[in-house]
């Protein structure tokens, strides 16, 4: 009897004690961060000790992660039942069609809801809806263009304004290849950027997505393939194995002329060479054959809630605080164009300075160039689900064109009967 | 009912050695003999986490799919036995060949026997990123080395060319696994014993016959083991490739365990995953029967 009472007793106190503990711990939420770089790390750890500075009886733990494995990483741990609090995202596709994330719209319909939509720009926001319904909050936009070094395009006798069509590109990039420098750069080594750092930003300058392969992009679609056949002679021998990371080292090496990409390039080239900030510019893609003025693809980096969490007060709460205006003028000064409205440039590129202090003034230009591209011509990115699966198709379609293996049109056939076999299956 | 009671009692008597034994077993059952059975369960559903989290079972489909529509597959299948049966023919060769110097009475052997093991000790994700930047073709060691000495006259993409893929990654595998081989090797050649040479000495056998017929043979049994393990530990074999290649360009240098990765962690399909999973259990466990059957293992267990 003594033993059982002994037994009950100790139960009981470990019980009091986990108790204890749990309600003096508050909440505790789980913030999945992706990332790719050391500033981005830093950005992780001030985000945590502002949310707990600002709300005492809430305790982040930030997960920290690269970009590459997010999704991979998640995908394990949503269908074990281990489901964190929120989530930075930048393309949501994957997550809505699981179901994993939470609905935003009733959040921001609430009369104290600090975030409203009109806060935005348009196009941007727009990236963070999915059919019909909000499920990210974006924090940073992302918009595509041409990158150029102005320095080799004036040795050639050109100028930026000169780079208005295809024509002009395959022009520009056949002038400057020389010596050691290539005129064009296309990350083809990995199917994420085989896919995105050209065909896609070529797509929509002649205004189609590439992952529309009906009959009514047809022509467009052949037009893209030829552009990058033509544009093959300016490539480096090294395009087959090029990752982006590989593309930005050669072009902070001095290598490449012209290269497509986002406005996470300066975050990504400041470490490799800040000095080559000096002499690149960036133009909208030029506009392909079809179009009468080019799109320029816009995405966002945006908070999401998961639909699973057990916290959704609290995360809503740190949420807000994420998406300040305050928080996201510094956010955005360290990486991409704002996707706040009423961020002061001025304030953005003072805060710009604490993360780019050799390049103070050729990143506020290059942002300057992003920001001018991306809300005449922004055009959201489209959602594409198995987009990874097209991704893969693509590139191994890619390499044999240029390898020589395909004509554009056995190029297209296959593409578009990889593609649609995807969408089928 | 008797056999249970026998087990019953067999269990009671000798509980504690069972209960020793109950930790590695529950270790065993949750941790490979439950995944295991798991991936073949999921191997016959068509779980997709982009479409559905319940798993629903469609037989074989994914098996048929695989192998009767998936070019990709095929292909994938080839390069597994290229990696496979390449990497470890290599390093046994170069595994035999430092093992045997090493095995000879050299000066400083101690020394030398020590810096062999530097590639097996090292990390193998800064192998790939060593042998990758070696490798490349803008700036790699490689060319440079190369076109200094007048033996080409431009840079190679070495990881990008279908002609230089392969012995590439072949080259990067064997620098890292063949100290494996040697040690393991070392030590069955110096279980020989030396009356064995002494006899053959006297027979009038030396340098190639003397191994041919007399180490060889005497190292088979180490030889087999060494070598069954290799290739079951390069058939799995999935940072090395990664690293270097990513399996690509495209699934130029894809093999099945990048494929597993690629299908169930890229594109979500976990039912079509798993079906590549067991499939390549299945073939690298009839790998080993053959191979074991080649080289008569089970003859020589006590």
């Amino acid at each position: 009897m003594r033993r059982v009472t002994c037994l009950a007793l100790g139960i009981l106190l470990v019980g009091c004690v986990a108790l204890a503990g749990l309600a003096e711990a508050g909440t505790t939420l789980r913030v999945v961060f992706p990332g790719t770089s050391e500033t981005e790390k830093q950005g992780a750890v001030r985000l945590k000790q502002l949310a707990e500075s600002k709300f005492p009886d809430i305790k982040v733990e930030m997960m920290y992660i690269g970009w590459p494995d997010l999704e991979k990483k998640l995908s394990v741990m949503l269908p074990g039942g281990d489901v964190p609090d929120l989530v930075q995202q930048q393309e949501a596709t994957t997550l809505v069609a699981m179901g994993a994330l939470e609905q935003l719209d009733g959040y921001l319909a609430r009369p104290d809801s600090a975030l409203k939509k009109e806060q935005f720009y348009q196009g941007v926001w727009e990236y963070s809806i999915y059919d019909g319904k909000t499920y990210t909050i974006p924090i940073r936009a992302i918009s595509y263009g041409l990158l150029v070094r102005e320095d080799l395009l004036t040795q050639a006798g050109m100028k930026l304004s000169d780079l208005k069509t295809w024509d002009d590109l395959k022009k520009a990039a056949k002038a400057l290849t020389k010596g050691n420098v290539y005129g064009y750069g296309y990350p083809l080594g990995l199917p994420r950027f085989a896919w995105r750092e050209g065909p896609y930003i070529a797509g929509y300058s002649d205004n189609f997505d590439i992952s529309d392969t009906s009959e009514a992009t047809k022509s467009k679609y052949l037009e893209m393939l030829r552009l990058f056949k033509d544009l093959q002679p300016s490539m480096s021998p090294t395009t087959k194995v090029m990752g982006l990371r590989e593309a930005f080292q050669t072009w902070g090496l001095g290598n490449i002329a012209l290269m497509p990409s986002g406005d996470f390039f300066v975050a990504n080239l400041y470490p490799i060479n800040p000095k080559i900030l000096k002499v690149t510019r960036v133009v909208a893609f030029p506009k392909g054959p079809s179009a009468q003025k080019p799109w320029a693809p816009v995405a966002n980096v945006g908070w999401a809630m998961f639909k699973g969490s057990q916290n959704k007060e609290a995360a809503w709460k740190v949420m807000q605080l994420f998406c300040s205006l305050e928080n996201l003028t510094e956010e955005s000064a360290m990486l991409n164009t704002p996707a706040r409205r009423d961020i002061d440039m001025g304030k953005l590129s003072q805060a710009a300075a604490k993360f780019y202090p050799d390049a103070v003034e050729d990143n506020k230009k290059i942002i300057g160039d992003f920001v001018a591209n991306a809300h005449p011509i922004g055009v959201p990115m489209r959602k594409i689900l198995r987009r990874e699966e097209m991704e893969v198709a693509f590139q191994k379609v890619m390499i044999e064109m240029l390898d020589g293996k395909l004509t554009p049109e056995q190029a297209y056939d296959r593409i578009k009967a990889e593609i649609d076999k995807i969408k089928r299956g | 009912m008797a056999t249970l009671s026998r087990l019953g009692h067999t269990l009671s008597r000798n509980r504690t050695p069972y209960l020793l034994l109950l930790p590695s077993v529950v270790y065993l059952v949750s941790f490979t003999i439950y995944p295991i059975l798991n991936v073949f369960y999921l191997s016959l559903t068509d779980l997709h986490l982009v479409k559905s989290l319940v798993p629903k079972f469609i037989g074989l489909q994914n098996f048929s799919d695989l192998i009767l529509n998936d070019a990709d597959f095929r292909r994938i299948v080839v390069n597994t036995f290229i990696w496979t049966f390449g990497s470890t023919a290599l390093q046994f060769v170069l595994g035999l060949a430092t093992g045997l110097i090493l095995n000879a009475r050299l000066p400083w052997r101690g020394f030398w026997r020590g810096i062999m093991l530097v590639p097996w000790v090292t990390p193998i994700v800064v192998v790939g990123i060593i042998w990758r930047w070696i490798y490349d073709g803008s700036y790699g060691l490689l060319n440079y080395y190369l076109t200094t000495m007048g033996l080409l006259n431009r840079y190679v993409v070495w990881l990008g060319e279908d002609w230089s893929v392969w012995p590439a990654i072949l080259l990067a595998s064997l620098w890292k696994g063949y100290p494996y081989m040697c040690l393991m090797l070392l030590a069955g050649l110096q279980t020989i014993p030396q009356d064995v040479y002494e006899a053959a000495d006297v027979d009038g056998a030396t340098g190639f016959r003397r191994l041919w017929y007399v180490t060889l043979p005497l190292l088979k049994p180490v030889a087999a083991i060494v070598t069954l393990v290799a290739l079951v530990l390069t058939w799995n074999n999935f940072q090395m490739i990664w690293v270097l290649t990513e399996g690509g360009p495209a699934y130029a240098t894809s093999v099945l365990a990048t494929y597993v990765y690629t299908k169930g962690f890229v594109f979500f399909q976990l039912g079509s995953g798993s079906a590549v999973a067991t499939l390549s259990i299945l073939v690298i466990l009839v790998v080993c029967v053959i191979y074991a059957r080649m080289t008569r293992l089970e003859e020589r267990e006590p």
